[in-house]
């Protein structure tokens, strides 16, 4: 299976899913106009992947800004690897946050609220 | 008389703009004159009518009233021969106008009396009205108080009786007007308290024709999108009829290779016969027959180009169509995009009308900033206020997207807490009330109007909403909050007032109530509610979120300066921080200094508080404007719409006093009042009668009633009524 990836736009995140180490990576700012659009190519590449996941499994989620219809296209990717969960798969999720951002940490812990997912909050400091 | 002055200039222009319309190519007042004349001894009644009011009219627009006044004369007289009533009503009332115009009263008020006789006599209530406020507006001009005031109070009689709300709220007006000169100023302010409520109930229906527009821009708007849709589809089509045509041309250049090749054979050919010049007849057969044969094969390949040629000539007309049909099809986009954008601008002045006048805010919170920047046309983020006496409950809210889609939500957001507010004030039947329940029970209203289940597939639109409860009198804030919090700085710190981590909308499928906080105020305190667009804007160095600790330690830089200063700043900053960067979202920050309000001073004579009327009525313009009527005295009221309802509630609650009306359906008041003292012979019941009706009064009288006041209500009298029959 090929790898995904997706270079960051003005208005897209970068999107770096590697199927063979099982690292999962979304970084930068998520408001496309279209949402649905853009989130189209990670759905279909993880339905195929929770075929046949690597081991062990690592999301990254490093956001900056996202909009509400990010938000739930953020879930839904969260959703999906539930089903990892369900077949004895490692994963883990790394929610990463600007140590002065208390907002995506709460909005990172209202996320772990809603899905069944091992979470870990990783702060990085502001330069 | 600024108010008459600018009732007729209305009514000029509009029979300017009548005239216009109806004005053939010649104007010329001399040529209509002479017309005239020929008419008249042509004994054309008709069109010499008709010329007459039309001279007239042209000299009205050239300032001369009085040929007007002439001319409209005779126009009068040769309708009269014609038996045209309307006409002579018109023509009245248009002089009646341009003698007001003159200050010559006495013949403007002839006039108008003239028109109110025709109406008269054929019964044309909306016209007697208005020649009757028209006659009114005359002797204020006249000075004549008095008078004016007794054909306004026939005017509202028949007002009241049409229902017509516009004409009530001129009647009002100007009977404020007069009892302003009259040296009456208490029955001036009611006056205007009427006028103006029933701005307010007319303002108020007005919304509800804007929502149901909006209902329809919706509409509209999925219409608009259907089309596109085609539109994308057709051009899909386009495109692939393209590639086509990029075949065909590749095809064209194998072929022109082929040539290419034969040419090449050719020369090969000729070659060849050199060296077999000196070789046998047979051999030249030969050459002569393989030529023949090149020939052959040439002439066929010659043909397959003809024809391909033709084929591509065929392709780049039907590109060439193609093309133009791409540009008829942009032409329809720009279009529709331009009626989109027209519709959007419409629903933005609906959006503005709904949001709270800046001078209700104004008038509970004197120092006080609204901070609104919409990042479309129209906005998600809405701001919200509504008072009842020491009570002020203001939010802010944050909808589920921005635009369109956002606007739709704040609509029901704010039509949703107008309701459950007014639900837990009006009438008091309930006391306190807190932020946390309002929350509740709007996250019921977004939940069940949205149809929201916890399907993980069904939508999960909500909003965002901080609101607080003021309570000037014991000095104290509640507040609750759906993901937004709100600050408060006192003495130059600032302490962040959190809010609920869940939405206004379904969440986990959980209903946990929504956390009320209580702070004790002091005076100076400032509170600011927002939504998140504000510290969520990207941009500064390095394109990043501003954060809200940054957007706290600039409201501290800030807060000792005036609230409208620290609006100025605010924007400034933004603007600052988003330099080049698209607006994101909605933008929203309200300010407000907490500082002693001014409690509208009731009097001390009439205060009812723990008393409570029963009113049967069922005209809600009626009930509305005893409700204001009472609206001081803090009674309670309870209302029932027909007579069997007012008999059912008596026999389950008690009352000290009940208004009752008297015509009303299922069961009118006289039937009412006898069935009342069939159980309860103490209950002051006082009716109210139409306008001095005799029999009406004999009747409620013999039924049980113990007083009556007639209608319209004089304020003063109607108090002291039901003072004395609470036995105060």
């Amino acid at each position: 299976m090929e790898p995904l990836v997706i270079p960051e736009g003005q208005n897209t995140p970068a999107i770096h899913f590697d199927p063979e180490s099982g690292k999962l990576e979304i970084i930068g700012n998520s408001i496309p106009e279209d949402v649905a659009g853009f989130y189209q190519r990670v759905f279909e590449w993880l339905s195929q992947y929770i075929e046949k996941p690597a081991p062990n499994n690592e999301l990254h989620i490093y956001l900056n800004y996202f909009n509400s219809a990010s938000a739930k296209a953020i879930l839904d990717i969260l959703n999906y690897l539930e089903a990892l969960v369900d077949r004895n798969v490692n994963i883990q999720v790394f929610w990463h946050y600007q140590d002065l951002d208390e907002d995506m940490f709460s909005t990172g812990k209202e996320f772990q609220s809603l899905v069944n997912l091992p979470f870990q909050f990783v702060q990085h400091v502001s330069e | 008389m600024k108010l008459a002055i600018i009732k007729l200039k209305l009514f000029i222009t509009l029979l300017l703009m009548f005239e216009l319309l109806t004005a053939q190519s010649s104007n010329d007042i001399a040529e209509l004159e002479t017309m005239c004349v020929k008419y008249e001894q042509a004994g054309n009644q008709i069109e010499l009518a008709k010329t007459q009011t039309k001279l007239g009219f042209l000299y009205r627009d050239k300032g001369n009233y009085r040929q007007a006044i002439e001319w409209f004369k005779k126009a009068i007289t040769t309708n009269e021969k014609l038996g045209n009533y309307n006409a002579i009503k018109v023509l009245n009332t248009n002089i009646g106008y341009l003698q007001s115009e003159m200050n010559n009263y006495d013949e403007a008020i002839e006039s108008f009396k003239q028109s109110l006789k025709l109406n008269e006599k054929y019964n044309k209530k909306p016209d007697i009205v208005q020649d009757l406020i028209n006659i009114a507006l005359a002797q204020q001009g006249k000075q004549n108080y008095n008078e004016s005031n007794n054909n306004l109070s026939r005017a509202l009689s028949l007002a009241q009786e049409l229902n017509d709300l516009k004409a009530l709220k001129t009647i009002y007006g100007m009977l404020s007007e007069n009892s302003e000169k009259l040296g009456r100023p208490d029955k001036a302010k009611e006056y205007f308290e009427l006028a103006s409520s029933l701005r307010n109930m007319m303002q108020k229906e007005e919304l509800k024709r804007y929502e149901d527009l909006t209902k329809k821009a919706e509409a509209e708007v999925n219409a608009k999108e259907a089309e596109k849709r085609v539109l994308s589809e057709e051009l899909d089509r386009v495109n692939t009829e393209k590639e086509l045509t990029l075949k065909l041309l590749e095809q064209e250049k194998e072929l022109r290779d082929l040539r290419e090749k034969e040419f090449q054979a050719k020369e090969r050919i000729q070659k060849a016969h050199q060296q077999v010049t000196n070789i046998i007849l047979a051999s030249l057969v030969f050459i002569i027959l393989l030529i023949s044969l090149f020939l052959f094969v040439i002439f066929k390949q010659l043909r397959k180009i003809k024809i391909a040629n033709a084929m591509l000539s065929e392709s780049h007309r039907q590109v060439a169509e193609q093309k133009q049909e791409i540009e008829k099809q942009h032409a329809i986009v720009t279009e529709q995009k331009k009626k989109l954008t027209d519709s959007i601008m419409y629903a933005q002045r609906i959006q503005n009308a709904v949001l709270p006048p800046r001078y209700v805010f104004e008038k509970i919170f004197p120092q006080h900033f609204i901070l609104f920047k919409p990042r479309d046309i129209v906005s998600g983020d809405f701001y919200w206020i509504s008072s009842k006496d020491n009570i002020s409950v203001i939010a802010v809210a944050d909808c589920t997207g921005h635009g369109v889609p956002g606007a739709f939500m704040s609509m029901l957001g704010i039509a949703f807490l107008n309701e459950i507010v007014s639900k837990m004030t009006i009438n008091r039947h309930i006391v306190t009330f807190h932020a946390s329940d309002i929350l509740n029970e709007l996250r019921n209203y977004v939940i069940q109007s949205l149809h929201q289940t916890g399907r993980p597939t069904e939508s999960k639109d909500g909003m965002d909403i901080a609101l607080c409860v003021i309570d000037f009198e014991n000095k104290t804030m509640e507040f609750a909050g759906a993901h937004n919090p709100a600050y408060l700085i006192r003495n130059g710190e600032l302490q962040v007032i959190e809010a609920d981590r869940m939405p206004i909308g379904i969440y986990k499928s959980e209903n946990k109530s929504f956390t009320n906080r209580e702070i004790k105020l002091e005076y100076n305190d400032q509170i600011y509610l927002f939504s998140d667009g504000f510290y969520d804007q990207i941009g500064g160095p390095k394109r990043m979120k501003m954060l809200s600790v940054n957007f706290r330690k600039y409201l501290l830089d800030i807060c000792n300066l005036p609230m409208s200063e620290q609006q100025k700043l605010l924007e400034e900053y933004f603007e600052s921080w988003r330099g080049d960067n698209e607006q994101l979202d909605d933008v929203l920050v309200l300010g407000i200094k907490y500082t002693q309000h001014i409690i509208p001073s009731a009097s001390t004579e009439y205060q009812w508080s723990g008393k409570n009327i029963l009113i049967a009525e069922d005209v809600d313009i009626n009930y509305f404007l005893l409700v204001e009527a009472l609206k001081k005295t803090n009674a309670n009221i309870v209302r029932a719409l027909n007579g069997k309802e007012a008999v059912e509630l008596c026999k389950k609650q008690h009352f000290d006093l009940i208004l009752m009306d008297i015509r009303m359906p299922e069961m009118d008041g006289i039937e009412a009042t006898k069935e009342i003292r069939k159980f309860n012979p103490v209950i002051p019941i006082v009716a109210q009668t139409a306008f001095g009706d005799e029999n009406d009064i004999q009747r409620i009288l013999a039924a049980g009633c113990n007083a009556h006041i007639s209608k319209p209500i004089n304020l003063k009298n109607f108090l002291s009524v039901i003072k004395k029959h609470l036995n105060l």
